[in-house]
């Protein structure tokens, strides 16, 4: 991580701003870190800038932009999500802090393919945009081109009197390589972690985090 | 007579043809999904996880504190 120069003023509650800028971060190690590693796994480095605020004591983020620097693989287990997954009309700009199109809440065989999609996700770009929202949380919102890409698998075949029944989609199998376009809009306790992580700092050394071999 | 014998087994053969068919154009449907678009929410209240060594450490010593 590289620290921008900073603006300071001397005006007593004068805010601080500046900006880090990230370098090759890996995303997997760091989620290893908390306990959210049981269900989500990812492989990706990203880049990025997060340009922040330091006013009355707070710290703001606002426009941080992150890419992943090559393809990666994402893996998020059905329990750790908010609610149920929805298929999503394509979205109408592709430009980074877009807001996520009208979702239609996926139900039955369709959520469990977005289910599927979401377990075994293999991406060949990755961005998102990072704010801080209301009540101390940060909100990072990815935007992820993909396909599924499973274990094994191949092609799949679904007999025709389940098509003509309209079962096609129950224990339907989503076949690999099908493309992914997934926004996955995630919030953080960000005050929280900070909160934890001064106060461990003042108790202890701060440690190093291993890089991922 | 053996003429009379092949146009008997004809119908048999017929159906045999028939069933060899329909087992060449076994009924399935080869299924080619379109992009799929997906919108997905995650709200989580994170904590640091401690070491595995230290977990055992205080597991072990559970009167460490």
């Amino acid at each position: 991580m590289i620290l921008d120069p900073l603006d300071l003023l001397y005006a007593p509650g004068s805010p601080m701003n500046g900006a880090v800028r990230l370098v090759q971060i890996d995303l997997g190690a760091l989620i290893e870190r908390f306990n959210l590693a049981d269900k989500v796994a990812i492989e990706a480095r990203i880049d990025g800038t997060v340009p922040f605020a330091f006013t009355n004591g707070a710290l703001k983020l606002d426009k941080g932009y992150i890419f992943a620097t090559g393809p990666g693989r994402l893996s998020i287990k059905r329990e750790a999500l908010t609610g149920a997954v929805a298929t999503a009309a394509a979205p109408t700009s592709d430009a980074p802090g877009a807001p996520p199109p009208a979702p239609a809440v996926a139900t039955g065989g369709v959520q469990d393919i977005a289910y599927q999609a979401l377990e075994n996700l293999a991406f060949d770009k990755l961005e998102a945009t990072i704010v801080s929202q209301p009540q101390g949380r940060l909100g990072v919102l990815f935007k992820i081109n993909g396909r599924n890409d499973p274990p094994g698998g191949g092609q799949v075949r679904i007999g025709l009197f389940d098509l003509l029944r309209g079962r096609a989609l129950d224990n339907f199998t989503l076949p690999k390589g099908t493309p992914v376009n997934l926004t996955l809009d995630t919030s953080l306790n960000f005050d929280e972690l900070l909160a934890a992580y001064n106060q461990r700092g003042r108790s202890e050394p701060v440690q190093q985090v291993p890089a991922k071999k | 007579m053996a003429e009379r014998t092949i146009l008997a087994r004809r119908p048999l053969l017929g159906g045999l043809a028939l069933l060899l068919l329909a087992g060449a154009c076994s009924p399935t449907v080869r299924v080619e999904v379109a992009p799929i678009n997906i919108y997905a929410k995650l709200d989580a209240d994170v904590r640091v996880r401690l070491d595995r060594e230290v977990q055992t450490l205080i597991s072990q010593n559970p009167d460490l504190f």
